[in-house]
């Protein structure tokens, strides 16, 4: 009797406790499509990504779409905020992103717009796409429509706006260190096979044979390789079914 | 000669004497300025918080008309939907008030009375096809969710930023800082929802 009591009030804890045991938590950022529903094919993502690395480069803005295969019990404004904000849609300090999150399961859509977009894409403006664009496609499940439209208009509501680099994007501190060290490295192993014979013919033995490995195996790279710049959102943005 | 050596054993001790505050000094100095920026952080928050609330308290009035062409016999939720609104405009805030949990309590009750006669008024509105087709209805009912959930988000940001500095100010350090340069810092209060704002409306026909 006393354990099933116990067994019962350890049941209430789970289900009640603070940030619940079936949480959402937003899978990693691979591109400007992360479709975990499976509605997207390869192609699709490819194409998709592609447009929206174009709009990233040509106005700044950065739009990412996300399919999630479940809201696992929460709804989709909280997924919507906590994914955006997990990623940083938009760049660090302008916070010019903005999230369109489809759930195919609940039938739910969300337009999450960043901290600095808000006078760009008001609320409204959101609820229109979502209500006149995404949903009317989703209804005929033309999850590539309707994700390519919905984005398409997002970035035609945000406009122009501000070039993304102004001239060339400087390289991150962590990139000028690691182009220093391979510089560095270079002048010892050249330094080394001029002095040394025997380390020109272990170097030419190495190259011959583990070259393969140590040149092809890095930087494999598909898509735009786009991966959040640390923008933030505070909530705005419209939701809907379809 | 001893005079000479006197004075350069005490060079000696108050450079010494100095090492030393400098020692405890630079570590308080920076516990100082931790404590500054946490606030500052949190008094920003607080700004997007009330900058939410303004919004929608902007947003009633044009609410209130629009229901009102269309919703005849709603006099009753409408004058208590302005009333709240009218008490949210006396109850103010300075930046002070939020280490007061009583003004804070205050200023909560008021924004929770908002919530309350707001989401009664959404129900309401099921019952009025004329006001469900209305399109200005329609935009302001979308306005006002998008403000309610951005003083959602600013809410839990506040209390984030405010967690964030109490904890910095109730460790020892803090502690101990707080009490040297003569209290200038003070708990911030949670902004916590209201119980009525949480709780789902209930209508009765």
């Amino acid at each position: 009797m006393r354990t099933a009591a116990f067994a019962f009030v350890f049941v209430l804890g789970l289900l009640f406790a603070p940030g619940h045991a079936f949480a959402f938590a937003p899978p990693p950022l691979e591109g400007h499509v992360v479709d975990t529903a499976g509605k997207l094919d390869a192609n699709d993502i490819a194409y998709l990504d592609h447009r929206l690395e174009e709009v990233r480069t040509r106005t700044g803005y950065e739009i990412v779409a996300f399919i999630p295969g479940s809201l696992e019990g929460e709804n989709i404004e909280d997924v919507a905020y906590k994914t955006f904000n997990a990623w940083g849609v938009g760049r660090k300090g302008l916070d010019n992103g903005v999230l369109l999150v489809i759930a195919p399961k609940e039938r739910r859509v969300r337009i999450e717009t960043g901290k600095g977009v808000g006078d760009k894409i008001t609320d409204l403006q959101s609820s229109d796409i979502i209500e006149h664009t995404v949903s009317p496609l989703l209804q005929q499940g033309r999850y590539r429509d309707a994700v390519d439209q919905g984005t398409q208009a997002i970035a035609a509501d945000l406009g122009g706006g501000a070039p993304a680099n102004d001239g060339a994007q400087p390289l991150p501190a962590s990139t000028l260190w690691k182009i220093g060290l391979f510089v560095i490295a270079a002048i010892l192993i050249l330094a080394l096979a001029v002095i040394s014979p025997t380390f020109r013919q272990m170097l030419f033995f190495a190259l011959a044979f583990g070259g393969r490995s140590w040149f092809g195996g890095g930087g494999r790279d598909d898509g735009s390789g786009y991966r959040g710049g640390g923008g933030r959102s505070g909530g705005g943005g419209a939701s809907g079914g379809f | 000669m001893f005079v000479r050596r006197l004075s350069h054993n005490r060079m000696w001790l108050v450079r010494a004497l100095l090492f030393v505050v400098a020692l405890f000094a630079v570590p308080a100095c920076e516990r100082y300025n931790v404590l500054v920026e946490k606030d500052q952080v949190a008094a920003e928050k607080w700004a997007d918080l009330e900058a939410a609330l303004q919004r929608r308290s902007d947003l009633v009035p044009n609410l209130v008309a629009v229901v009102k062409g269309s919703a005849k016999h709603e006099e009753e939720t409408l004058t208590k939907v302005t009333e709240a609104r009218a008490q949210v405009a006396q109850v103010k805030l300075s930046a002070d008030d939020l280490t007061d949990p009583e003004k804070v309590a205050a200023f909560q009750k008021a924004q929770g009375e908002l919530s309350g006669t707001l989401s009664r008024l959404m129900v309401v509105q099921e019952q009025y096809p004329d006001l469900k087709a209305n399109a200005a209805f329609h935009d302001l009912q979308i306005e006002l969710e998008g403000t309610e959930n951005r003083i959602l988000r600013s809410r839990e940001e506040y209390n984030a930023a405010a967690r964030d500095y109490n904890t910095e100010l109730g460790k020892i350090g803090g502690q101990a800082i707080n009490k040297v340069t003569g209290k200038p810092f003070k708990q911030r209060v949670y902004f916590t929802a209201s119980p009525e704002a949480q709780a789902v409306p209930t209508v009765t026909f």
